[in-house]
């Protein structure tokens, strides 16, 4: 069950995204929280770790991605999942 | 190819989440090398290869080789124009495609400059294809010759080419590097044995087949009878887990990767104990960076490789030593050490003649590695490809690159010369990007950037354009990805009412620079 804190995070973090991509006025193409950024192109790696250090920010928990499977991280959703259970695995 | 005999049961690819023998690899590959050699009118001496991280992709290389032939791969994350491209310089007549890559056939078929025939080992329902595009022969998995177990090709006294790879060119086309069978040979015989590389080794294969890089993966892990592991796309930038999943003994990566891991709080001491070689080239090793690493792979060797496409793959080594190691680094940056055995370097001034020890040079190449001239472009040829003075006929390859060899002989990198630039290990020539900028906005006034440049290390492309500065942004940006790969696209453009100018009457390219300093502030 997703938490309301986790919801907000997502948003927060689409929003962001969307922000970050769409600075040269070009469109962004359609992406959701379920979008593999990595494979759909709409970030590269650099673009992924900005991504994870607003995600720390917000959350104010480091993120430990050593034993989770990059498919779960590299979704908006996954990786706000990540951030919320730090206490338990992903 | 003396593996699939010598280790026939053993495992020789993981990918799609199986695992496949070398019985099983050497089969597929010998029906492609069959179907090949039957083609009538028979082919041209290079195959095309249209396939990504399958069974189809690596038996296609095995196949096409098999066959006598070279491989030109072809990676389906290229722009359709780019791939048109390369298959107009390079005019092969076959096309082996995977299923992954059916879905750029329609854009591709009906520009293809001459008739083709496709082979699709891993399709069957061709028909709708083969109405569609009557100028092209298409043959399906069960319509595929019966072929042996993959063998050499016998033909002696030949010396084929082994891939056609392209790189980025200062004209606005891509250059073809064609590598022939001799130079692949004493590039894999070298590295094998010097890594003691056997039949219970797991490679890393990160590299995409466009990048020459791959070819080191695929061949030495086979010639030894390892097993090859093909990392999937969502792996590739954060590969910890995958490493330790599969116990990964043979890692070769570029350097970049590191940093990604590093920012990522992944690299962890003693993170990867059966990790027992680490190979990084492509672009400069940092020495902070190569140091995290061997902390991280505590019982590998850390290796630091160098060498241009036209050298074959890599062509000198500097290993790792944390003792030592961090107080020869040049500007945080790791040697690129010596030749591999039986193949020579030079460090040459202007005129061509040799510098002192400790001067900086442009550095050349020579031996069994390096490859004899670019493809159909017997003017860049002429130009990289060279005799030194008091050398004999000797042909040197001018890398464009700036080293100083100290006094034990050890290079260190410096630079480049020209403007040539890596980002994320892909070589990037910029006045490519500037034909196309060109092209895309009409304007001559225009200039590409590497931008931002971390630790030495360029992270991405800056365009600017000059004299119309009510243009557009998005039509500009989609021209070039429609042309260039990914890591070529700028990721900004910046226009100016006029293009700042040096002395010489060229694009001030250090104001430039300034303006995007002052923009970071």
């Amino acid at each position: 069950m997703r938490t309301a804190q986790e919801t907000a995070l997502a948003k927060h973090i689409t929003e962001w995204v969307k922000r970050g991509r769409s600075t040269n006025g070009v469109d962004v193409p359609d992406f959701s929280e379920d979008t593999d950024l990595i494979a759909a192109g709409i970030l590269d790696s650099r673009g992924f770790i900005e991504m994870m250090l607003e995600v720390e920010q917000q959350t104010g928990n480091r993120i430990d991605l050593n034993d989770i499977d990059p498919s779960e991280f590299t979704t908006i959703k996954g990786l706000c999942r990540c951030a919320m259970s730090q206490a338990s695995p992903c | 190819m003396e593996s699939m005999r010598r280790v026939g049961s053993r495992p020789a690819l993981y990918v799609d989440g199986k695992v496949h023998s070398y019985e099983e690899l050497g089969r597929l590959a010998g029906r492609i090398a069959a179907t090949i050699r039957k083609t009538s009118p028979p082919p041209m001496p290079l195959v095309a290869l249209l396939a990504h991280r399958s069974l189809t992709a690596y038996a296609g290389v095995l196949g096409i080789l098999g066959a006598g032939k070279g491989y030109v791969p072809l990676n389906p994350k290229l722009p359709t124009e780019r791939l048109l491209r390369i298959l107009t310089l390079a005019g092969p007549d076959i096309l082996i495609v995977g299923k992954e890559a059916r879905r750029h056939l329609e854009l591709l078929l009906p520009k293809l400059p001459q008739r083709t025939v496709l082979i699709c080992p891993d399709m069957e329902d061709l028909d709708g294809l083969s109405a569609s595009f009557p100028q092209h022969q298409f043959v399906p998995g069960s319509a595929m010759a019966e072929g042996a177990l993959l063998a050499a090709d016998p033909r002696e006294g030949d010396d084929p080419i082994a891939y056609l790879l392209f790189t980025s060119g200062s004209t606005g086309d891509p250059k073809g590097v064609p590598v022939r069978q001799s130079n692949l040979a004493a590039y894999v015989r070298y590295i094998a044995d010097r890594y003691a590389v056997n039949d219970e080794d797991r490679f890393s294969q990160m590299f995409e087949m466009s990048f020459d890089l791959s070819v080191h993966d695929m061949f030495v892990c086979w010639e030894g009878g390892a097993c090859l592991y093909a990392m999937p796309d969502h792996t590739v930038m954060a590969p910890a887990k995958f490493i330790r999943d599969h116990a990964i003994t043979m890692w070769f990566s570029v350097p970049s990767v590191i940093g990604v891991m590093e920012k990522l709080g992944m690299l962890k001491p003693g993170l990867f104990p059966t990790l027992r070689a680490s190979l990084f080239c492509g672009e400069p090793l940092l020495g902070r960076h190569a140091q995290v690493w061997q902390e991280a792979a505590p019982n590998s060797l850390v290796e630091n490789l160098y060498g241009p496409t036209e050298t074959t793959i890599a062509i000198t080594h500097y290993r790792w030593n944390s003792e030592i190691s961090p107080d020869i680094c040049k500007s945080g940056i790791t040697p690129i050490g010596r030749a591999f055995t039986g193949q020579k370097t030079c460090v040459i001034d202007s005129t061509f003649h040799s510098v002192a020890a400790g001067d900086s040079g442009e550095l050349c190449l020579s031996g069994s590695q390096v490859t004899q001239g670019y493809w159909n472009n017997p003017e860049q040829t002429k130009k990289q490809f060279v005799t030194l003075p008091g050398a004999g006929d000797e042909l040197w390859y001018r890398t464009g690159d700036l080293v100083m060899e100290d006094r034990d002989g050890c290079l260190q990198y410096l630079g480049r010369i020209d403007h040539q630039v890596k980002i994320r290990g892909h070589r990037v020539e910029l006045p490519e990007v500037e034909f196309t900028l060109r092209e895309a906005s009409g304007s001559q006034q225009v200039a590409a950037l590497a931008w931002p440049v971390k630790e030495g290390l360029a992270e991405g492309i800056v365009a600017f354009i000059a004299g119309d500065a009510a243009q557009e942004v998005g039509p500009i940006l989609q021209h070039c990805r429609r042309v260039l790969p990914d890591y070529m696209v700028p990721s900004r453009i910046r226009f100016l009412e006029h293009m700042p100018l040096n002395v010489h009457g060229k694009t001030d390219r250090m104001k430039l620079r300034e303006l995007l300093k002052e923009e970071q502030q």
